[in-house]
């Protein structure tokens, strides 16, 4: 009788544990942004994109700072930051949200998990409430964030970014982000 | 109609189309305007009082050297003609990365063409007043040069060096600031907009030890900071890997990076709740084994903030 209620104890404890669940984070994740006129094509990239996951409620979060997106060319890089995104106002782009289908992730054993992310964008001061089409993708200790340029398109006038009239026919109205964030549980 | 009106003309046409385009582009501040509008009224005054002079009677033109104003509004033009052109040459040599500043580079070449465009006309002015006919029927190939081609140029020259400029991947050049990690993490800590404003973007030098190497799509150190929970993270390019590749946790670097800009947590319960300080485009300056107290310049003890 003892050793079963040793047993439950422990199996209860195991439970718990696993209940808690965990956080996967990273510090070095990559998100691309790419906009097409028939102009020009541009893209850019931050490979410094902070971002953590927790396992049990699905909770994701990721900060960018808006000043390590590097360019091309540097003459966009130079508009970009200080007229468009005004860096020096706002020097982040946020987003906080949870995964709609957690309870599907295994997170315990490897595999592709298609999801969807519900949460709110912050971009310029202005935050929106998006829901983001992806997949995680669970091998060991490692979740990778994953979604492709199509599922994640922002209206650039819907955060009250501006592009002068000079720039109008270069720069596109709609910008695809792209995310590649592998997380590491700690 | 006068050479030195029409080609007056199509030279101002050319510099204020230009001024608007850049200002309109965010690329030129109305503050370097300042120096080269004063100049220009000057010589603009000058230029337009001789004229109105001389043509009013045609036959006394010469009579211009014997008027004070002349004589010495011309040394006074060609004064500020030189000027301009020598303030070129020092933004030049003195401006720190001249040619990785768009602001500085059309500043300089504003002042430059008008510089040139202000000796010419008062040289031109001062020849034909001392021929008595203010009719250029010999114009040559070298006034159209210096009022109409040179400028076009210069700015058709400058406009695709700034268009097809590229990023660094990796920071070089001089460091905007040299500063130990505690101090720059202090600034940051005490008020993170004003140290924004004071670093953003700048080229930061700073030593340090490693505590942790991360990353995927590139590599990331996080330096110790010298301030309980708050690290340096430095980013490099992953073209610098295998510079990198050596470096151990506990190593001390030397780096020179962009600053990105300060992080930390949003509210207590945020799944990110690390506090730190984002380096950029890294470059490894110096990687040593010797573990320093942090905070302190491996190079020069006696490092400390302040702009270089």
């Amino acid at each position: 009788m003892k050793k079963i209620i040793l047993s439950l104890a422990f199996v209860g404890l195991i439970s718990t544990a696993f209940k808690a669940g965990s956080v996967y984070k990273t510090s070095a994740g990559e998100i691309k942004f790419f906009s097409h006129t028939n102009m020009e094509d541009i893209d850019a990239t931050n490979n410094l994109v902070a971002a953590a996951l927790s396992s049990d409620k699905g909770a994701v979060e990721f900060s960018v700072n808006v000043n390590s997106f590097k360019f091309k060319k540097a003459l966009m890089q130079k508009h970009f930051q200080e007229n468009y995104m005004e860096s020096g106002k706002y020097p982040k782009a946020t987003f906080k949200g949870t995964i709609l289908e957690n309870a599907k992730v295994d997170y315990a054993k490897d595999g592709t998990y298609a999801v969807k992310v519900k949460g709110t964008f912050t971009m310029h001061g202005v935050a929106k409430d998006i829901t983001i089409p992806g997949k995680i993708i669970i091998a060991g200790a490692k979740a990778t964030l994953q979604n492709t340029g199509k599922d994640f398109r922002v209206k650039l006038k819907d955060y009250g970014i501006k592009v002068p009239a000079q720039n109008a026919a270069n720069v596109s109205e709609d910008i695809n982000i792209t995310v590649n964030c592998a997380l590491i549980k700690k | 109609m006068l050479f030195l009106e029409i080609t007056g003309i199509l030279s101002l046409l050319l510099t204020v189309t230009v001024t608007v385009l850049l200002i309109s582009l965010k690329m030129l501040s109305t503050d370097a305007l300042i120096i080269p509008s004063l100049a220009f009224l000057v010589v603009f005054v000058f230029i337009v009082i001789s004229i109105r002079y001389a043509r009013r009677d045609i036959h006394k033109i010469h009579e211009l050297h014997d008027h004070g104003f002349y004589p010495m509004g011309r040394l006074l033009v060609y004064a500020i003609g030189v000027a301009m052109i020598g303030y070129t040459f020092f933004l030049l040599f003195t401006q720190k990365d001249f040619f990785t500043s768009i602001g500085s580079i059309i500043e300089a070449e504003m002042i430059l063409v008008l510089g040139i465009l202000i000796m010419y006309y008062t040289y031109t002015l001062h020849y034909l007043i001392k021929n008595e006919h203010l009719r250029h029927e010999h114009a040559n190939f070298f006034d159209f040069f210096w009022v109409m081609i040179f400028p076009i140029i210069l700015v058709a020259g400058s406009v695709f060096f700034l268009f097809s400029q590229t990023t660094e991947a990796v920071v070089s050049g001089r460091p905007d600031f040299e500063v130990t990690a505690g101090k720059i993490l202090a600034e940051f800590e005490k008020n993170d907009s004003v140290a924004n404003l004071k670093y953003l973007n700048k080229k930061i030098k700073l030593a340090s030890h490693v505590v942790e190497i991360t990353g995927d799509s590139s590599i990331l150190l996080k330096l110790a900071g010298g301030i309980e929970g708050v690290t340096i993270n430095c980013g490099f390019d992953k073209s610098q890997k295998e510079k990198v590749a050596a470096i151990i946790e506990g190593d001390s670097v030397v780096v020179l990076c962009s600053c990105g800009g300060f992080t930390k947590p949003k509210d207590a319960g945020s799944l990110l709740s690390e506090k730190y300080l984002e380096l950029n485009s890294c470059n490894l300056l110096q990687q040593i084994t010797l573990k320093p107290s942090i905070g302190t310049d491996i190079e020069n003890p006696n490092i400390d903030s302040g702009k270089k």
